[in-house]
Parts: C-alpha cells; sequence; structure tokens
C-alpha cells in the first residue's frame, strides 16, 4: 500500500511514512488545537513535492487562512497558490452539494490528490439530523477514496484533554483518527496528539507533544507522555 | 478513463477527402478521420488537423516505444501529408507541435457533428445510473458529465465577456439539443449572484413525474463549469431552483461566484 507523507515531521514516522493512499483521516481537537496548521501543512509540503491539494474552507473565509498562514509560518503559500498547486476553496456552508461539486471539480479537472475540509463539523449543519448526517459523510469519504484523493478532515472538539474524549460518528466512518491535545502541565498547557486509529498500517500508539514553530507542526519523538 | 495518445496538430482544419488518395490511408467507420497501421501503432489523422499516435493499450510508455522504431515511417508520413494538403509548414515544425494527450470522452469531436439522440435514450441513462449507482454517485455522474462540456465550450470559444459567455451557451443548449436557455432578471439580493437561468422543453426532465428529486445535474454542472472556466476561479456554485422532477413546469438555475 502506497503511503503519503503528510509532511509533519515525527508523526510520518509514528506512521511508518505517512497515511494509506486514498483514505481519509480526521484530525480532532479543541480550539486552538492547531488544526487548521496541520492541514494547511499537509497540502503546503504536498504542493513542494509536487501533488497538488485543495482545501475546502466551511469555517472561515480561505483568504483570511492564507493571510493567517502566511503571517504565523514561514511558508510561501501563496507562491503555490500563484502556480496553481494549492486551491483555497470557499463554499457556501450550508450546501452540501455545492461543496461536493468543488471537490469534484477540483480532482477531475485540476488533477488533485490532497483535499483538507476545515472543519467537517460544519458539515452537520447541512442535513436534517445525524442519520442524515452519518449517510452524506458516508457517501462524501467513499467518493473521495474512489476518486484516488487522500483526505484531512478536521473536527471540532468541546475538550482538549485525552481524558474527556467523547467519539462521535464520524471517528468510526473514517479509515483513521490523530487527536490532537492541548493538555495543562502545572501551570501552562502543552501540546500533544496521538493516533487513535489508522486503518490498514500500523501505527505508534503512544502519546508525544508537538510543537507549533515558524516552520508549522512537528512532533517531539524523544519525548513521550 | 486513463488513455494517451500522441498528438500533432497541423494548426488548420483539413479536407480528408484529399488525403485519401495516400494508399496506406483507409476511412475509419465515423468517416471523420483516416488511419493506417505502423508497427504497432495507429497513426490516426482528423479533420481538425489533429495528428493522433496511439496503440492497443492506449499507454503513453509502449506509445513512446514504438514511436522509437517508427520514427522515420512517422517522419515521412508527415511530409507526405503536408505536400498532399500543400500546407505551408515544415514536417520540423509539425513534429515540434508533438505533445502527450489525454484522451477523454470530450476528445469526441464536440461541437463539429450534429447528431440527434433521442431523449429517450438519455433519460433511460440517467434513470439507470440513479437505480444502479444510487442518488449520490448518479448525482456526480451527471455532475462530471456536465462539466466537461461547459468548460470545453468555453475553452474552445474563450468568450471575452459575460455577454458573449450567455450567448455562447445558449447557441450550445441549442446545438446540444439540451433544451432553450433563457436569462432571468432578478432582483440581486446577493452580491454573488452571478445569473439566473430558466431552460423550458428541457431534454432531462421536461415533462416526467414529480419524483422529489433535481433531475439536471448535468445541466447545472454545465452552468457551474462555464463559469468556473470563464472567471479562472473555483469556487463557483450553480444549485437548480426548479425541475419537472420537483413539480414544476420548467427548470431553474442559480449561479453565484463566491469570493476568492
Ligand atoms: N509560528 C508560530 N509559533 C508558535 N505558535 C504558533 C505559530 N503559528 C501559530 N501558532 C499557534 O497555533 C495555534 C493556531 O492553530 P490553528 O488555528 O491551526 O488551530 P485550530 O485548531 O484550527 O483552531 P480553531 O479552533 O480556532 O479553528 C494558535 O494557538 C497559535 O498560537
Ligand atoms: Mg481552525
Ligand atoms: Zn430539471
Amino acid at each position: 500500500m502506497k503511503k503519503i507523507p503528510l509532511g509533519i515531521p515525527g508523526l510520518d514516522e509514528m506512521l511508518g511514512g505517512g497515511v494509506p493512499e486514498n483514505h481519509s483521516i480526521l484530525v480532532c481537537g479543541g480550539p486552538g488545537t492547531g488544526k487548521t496548521s496541520f492541514g494547511m501543512q499537509y497540502l503546503y509540503k504536498g504542493a513542494l513535492m509536487g501533488e497538488k491539494g485543495a482545501f475546502i474552507s466551511l469555517e472561515q473565509k480561505s483568504k483570511r487562512i492564507v493571510e493567517d498562514v502566511q503571517n504565523a509560518f514561514s511558508w510561501n503559500v501563496e507562491e503555490e497558490i500563484e502556480k496553481g498547486n494549492l486551491l483555497m476553496l470557499d463554499v457556501d456552508r450550508y450546501n452540501f452539494q455545492n461543496m461536493i461539486d468543488l471537490v469534484q471539480s477540483s480532482v477531475m479537472h485540476h488533477k488533485v490528490k490532497r483535499v483538507v475540509i476545515d472543519t467537517i463539523t460544519m458539515l452537520r449543519l447541512f442535513f436534517r439530523d445525524d442519520y442524515e448526517f452519518r449517510k452524506g459523510l458516508f457517501n462524501l469519504l467513499d467518493f473521495l477514496s474512489s476518486i484516488n484523493v487522500t483526505t484531512i478532515a478536521t473536527v471540532e472538539k468541546p475538550y482538549s484533554v485525552r481524558e474527556e474524549a467523547v467519539f462521535g460518528l464520524e471517528e468510526f466512518i473514517a479509515d483513521g483518527v490523530i487527536m490532537l491535545y492541548n493538555m495543562p502541565k502545572k501551570n501552562q498547557r502543552i501540546r500533544a496528539l496521538e493516533v487513535l486509529k489508522m486503518r490498514g498500517t500500523d501505527h505508534s500508539k503512544s502519546i508525544y507533544p508537538f510543537q507549533i514553530a515558524s516552520d508549522g507542526l512537528n512532533v517531539l519523538l524523544e519525548e513521550v507522555l | 478513463m486513463k488513455a494517451e495518445a500522441f498528438t500533432y496538430d497541423l494548426g488548420t482544419r483539413i479536407d480528408l477527402s484529399k488525403l485519401e488518395k495516400l494508399n496506406y490511408f483507409r476511412r475509419t467507420d465515423n468517416s471523420d478521420a483516416l488511419v493506417t497501421d505502423l508497427k504497432g501503432l495507429t497513426l490516426m489523422v482528423l479533420s481538425n488537423g489533429r495528428i493522433r499516435l496511439f496503440e492497443h493499450e492506449r499507454d503513453f510508455e509502449q506509445i513512446r516505444d514504438k514511436m522509437l522504431t517508427a520514427s522515420i515511417e512517422i517522419y515521412s508520413i508527415i511530409e507526405d501529408i503536408i505536400k498532399t494538403l500543400g500546407l505551408k509548414v515544415s514536417a520540423k515544425q509539425i513534429i515540434s507541435s508533438g505533445r502527450r494527450e489525454e484522451l477523454g470522452t470530450d476528445d469526441l469531436a464536440l461541437f463539429e457533428r450534429k447528431q440527434n439522440l433521442s431523449t429517450h435514450v438519455l433519460r433511460s441513462l440517467l434513470f439507470a445510473s440513479y437505480d444502479l449507482a444510487g442518488d449520490f454517485q448518479a448525482e456526480r455522474i451527471s455532475t462530471q458529465a456536465g462539466e466537461q462540456i461547459g468548460r470545453k465550450a468555453v475553452k474552445i470559444k474563450k468568450p471575452q465577456s459575460k455577454e458573449e459567455l450567455i450567448r455562447l451557451l445558449k447557441k450550445l443548449f441549442d446545438d446540444l439539443g439540451l433544451g432553450k436557455l433563457s436569462t432571468v432578471e432578478r432582483e440581486k439580493g446577493s452580491v454573488t449572484l452571478e445569473a439566473v437561468f430558466r431552460v423550458d422543453d428541457c431534454a432531462l426532465c421536461s415533462g416526467v413525474a414529480p419524483v422529489n428529486k433535481k433531475l439536471c445535474n448535468l445541466t447545472r454542472a454545465l452552468l457551474r463549469g462555464a463559469f468556473a472556466e470563464f472567471k479562472h476561479m473555483e469556487s463557483i456554485t450553480a444549485n437548480e431552483t426548479k425541475c419537472w422532477g420537483m413539480g414544476d413546469t420548467y427548470c431553474e438555475f442559480e449561479v453565484y461566484s463566491l469570493a476568492k
């Protein structure tokens, strides 16, 4: 099975090289845990390797995200957008069909291989009830896989520590789940992550601290928590 | 569908009947092309001026290998074609126009031939896709077909203004027999509203029973694809707001462009 590197040092090692191609991975976390940065790093590092990506923004205007990322990190995201290696897509957050249209068109017409949906929690707004949501989500992830896309979908969680984790139906449908935490330690918080599941490959079961710095996310494998 | 060829471009439409006197060519069934076999390759000359090389598997690596062994023959056929047609280009120039080409159904000579497909066949395909693939996939299939057509139309005709784009779309709907397309003037409730279209006598849905489905994803995506291609921007959405399938008596579509 071909692995797609996420471009996040440390995490790719935890996964034995990356995530399995065509799989859909959820990145779950509380507010400010680094979900959007994770997604942008995956696309930016992919673009540098010549793999095109699309960012579907359901939460903020994509223009705002580009500004924030340009300010926060040393990456030249604008250049990759200019070159067509990175598509930043805005979508009406109340229309599921419109969103899939954009994904489909990016993949079929622009040869996109990496897709980020930020955040999938917003998709719930498209549906009447949980049953419809589950069906829609299943169709979406299945579709993405069938058109050979490796997807990162972020999920908002109302908690930031591991002990409080409760799983939603998303975690059962997706092929893989990565949890981002912001854990209290003495009188500060430290960032940590773990791979909760990853179908089709072995992975590290430990929880490791990570940093967000000017070159993005970076997992510190020397310090198991 | 993954299929590739290697293609040269003569840069002009050509009269294939003139080339028929080159006795190694034979006409294909649809008579829009001449072909000849060449060391495991097929060389095809199309009336749109393309010379296409492909092999059995439509696999690029294999084409390249076979082109190497047939390079002298290819060169002399191109020289023959140029001489016979009296073109003012050199074989060298044509050879340098050669490029790897991905083949798709949108290469089926769109806009070059008018042929009527019965609405019955079209709708049978449409309903079969719902029955076999389910609503979600059926929608995606129609969407893909529509996007292809809309983008291709804009790529070929290159409209310079929104008015030209709309005129092009009206003609396209006529030519393809999709229905009668018109625009609807609508109070601009939203700055992002690009256009509202109405389709009468829609090939996909007019007259169908109200099955509680919007049936015209092909049309919807055609409009979206055309605007996306025209504006060089992906954040375009199109919605079907009226459809026979929903109990209306014509189709209506709204096209929006979301901020970059
Ligand atoms: N260069 C940097 N150095 C250190 N920390 C940074 C840097 N850039 C961003 N951060 C931190 O990363 C966090 C932002 O992450 P991000 O926006 O990706 O999180 P999120 O989970 O998407 O948040 P939200 O819940 O608001 O959507 C911020 O808390 C910010 O402090
Ligand atoms: Mg975010
Ligand atoms: Zn309709």
